[in-house]
């Protein structure tokens, strides 16, 4: 029963209650239900708390029975009235302040997708913003399955949106779609990839249209989808003249086309190379130094090294007569040593150096055939440049479908 | 007639085993050290000051002794006394 908080928030009266016999209306007012607590007597008077919604019962049974009674104080909730009233600004700041909390947490401000790979993190975001997710949307203002479900209809390589709301970040978590490869099924021709020379056809399908050791360009019909009817040797005219017109049969071409194909790489290497030594010379330099003048402690002022790197460890104090502190000054001695690299070096150095620059836009990094080397700088020249051609077998063969119009 | 029928209460309490504050509306006092006295089954306050207090009960009254006695709260059947404690007597 005695419950201090509910007691405050129902609110609290001290009364004061005079005359003779005071028990009499305490006793009354109790067996009417009224809570009465911290009663205590003084001389003339007995002082007690009620809650506030039992005054009016206790003021009738006063009243009834002629005692005289009087508030001395009032607590809790409904009495803060008049400080709410005097304070009105503050509270209706904090109010503000939750209220701007609960607004600002109330919108998307970040937007963050995981696990795609192949798909634009941004093609991703703007479908997300056409449907209502975007930096800056209010959450009541879309709704998640909705926008899960559209990007899924707009982005088809997904096969799962999940969105997730967490405060104000939404995370957009995709599943992509393995899609098969882009076989071709319908009618095609075989044509090169490259240029090469056809080293091999091995014709599975269709009509072939170059020889070995013939050079194709990027984009000729090595093997022919479009088969025209040859008729045989061994019929004689009549049978001929009868096949002529046979229309000729659209095939889906198959075959693998081997061929020479040569990749060409440019390097360079510089004919002299400088270097940086320390010799092992060092000065050490202890200064201590006031605002009159520098004292050096140990060390030379000046080592007279040529070249030369500092390390300073400096502590000061400022005051207003001046800096006090010391220095810690290491100075190393350094030098340059200018190597040069014989012709051959430098020829290995920038051709390894072009190697690597073909190899990097080889597809299967076959092995090189054949290597050819050209030096395109003089021999006077401070960088070796070299051009290097490499000679490969690769099979060329491209699956392109045949217009059919 | 009150007596006898208190008395078959009493009988009746003792054989069926129940607490005899229920059954014939007894005062049940909680003293804890010298300063707080917890009572159930009060019938009001019959008088009050800083050093004596007299509470009704269903048969006669208990007087406590003591100074600044004070209420801590009252209610129908309970009444919480706080306060230097001296002497806790049964009158009739």
């Amino acid at each position: 029963m005695d419950n201090r908080i509910l007691n405050q928030m129902e609110g609290i009266i001290s009364v004061r209650l005079y005359g003779q016999s005071c028990e009499k209306v305490i006793n009354m007012a109790s067996m009417r239900g009224i809570y009465i607590w911290d009663i205590r007597r003084e001389e003339k008077y007995l002082e007690f708390k009620i809650r506030k919604s039992a005054y009016e019962a206790l003021t009738n049974i006063a009243a009834d029975n002629n005692y005289q009674m009087e508030i001395i104080k009032v607590q809790g909730m409904p009495f803060f009235k008049k400080i709410i009233q005097r304070r009105s600004g503050f509270l209706s700041g904090a109010l503000l302040f939750i209220l701007a909390i609960y607004l600002m947490s109330s919108f998307i401000w970040f937007i963050e997708v995981e696990n795609n790979q192949k798909i634009d993190t941004s093609t991703i975001v703007l479908t997300a913003a056409k449907h209502g997710l975007y930096k800056g949307a209010a959450k009541w203002s879309f709704s998640r399955s909705e926008v899960e479900k559209q990007i899924l209809i707009d982005i088809n390589q997904l096969s799962y949106v999940k969105v997730d709301i967490r405060g104000v970040k939404a995370t957009i978590e995709v599943v992509e779609k393995i899609l098969p490869g882009d076989e071709i099924t319908g009618p095609c021709h075989i044509v090169a990839a490259k240029d090469g020379v056809v080293e091999e056809i091995l014709l599975l399908e269709g009509q072939a249209n170059a020889k070995e050791g013939e050079a194709v360009s990027k984009g000729d019909i090595i093997i022919s989808g479009i088969v025209f009817y040859q008729p045989s040797t061994f019929l004689g005219d009549e049978a001929k003249n009868e096949t002529e017109d046979v229309a000729p049969e659209i095939v889906r071409a198959r075959g693998i086309v081997r061929a020479r194909v040569w990749y060409e790489g440019y390097g360079e290497c510089k004919r002299t190379s400088k270097k940086i030594v320390y010799t092992g010379r060092e000065n050490r330099q202890i200064v201590i130094r006031t605002p009159w003048r520098d004292l050096i402690i140990r060390g030379e002022g000046d080592p007279g090294f040529k070249q030369f790197s500092q390390h300073m460890i400096k502590r000061e104090i400022k005051s207003p007569l001046g800096s006090f502190g010391w220095l810690d000054v290491k100075t190393r001695e350094k030098d340059i040593i200018v190597t040069r690299l014989s012709e051959n070096e430098a020829v290995k150095a920038a051709r390894e150096k072009a190697i690597q620059n073909l190899t990097a836009r080889m597809k299967n990094h076959e092995r090189p055939q054949d290597v050819k080397l050209e030096i395109l700088s003089s021999p006077s020249d401070a960088v070796l440049r070299c051009r290097v051609a490499v000679e490969v077998l690769e099979d060329i063969a491209k699956a392109e479908p045949i217009n059919e119009q | 007639m009150d007596k006898k029928r208190e008395a078959i209460n009493r009988v009746m309490a003792d054989f069926l085993e129940i607490p005899k504050d229920l059954v014939l509306d007894l005062p049940r006092l909680t003293l804890t050290g010298r300063n707080e006295l917890y009572l159930e089954n009060h019938r009001g306050i019959i008088e009050y000051t800083l050093t004596r207090l007299r509470i009704n009960l269903s048969r006669g009254f208990l007087e406590i002794q003591g100074h600044n006695l004070e209420i801590k709260y009252l209610l129908p059947e309970e009444i919480s006394v706080y306060g230097e404690i001296e002497a806790i007597k049964f009158l009739d």
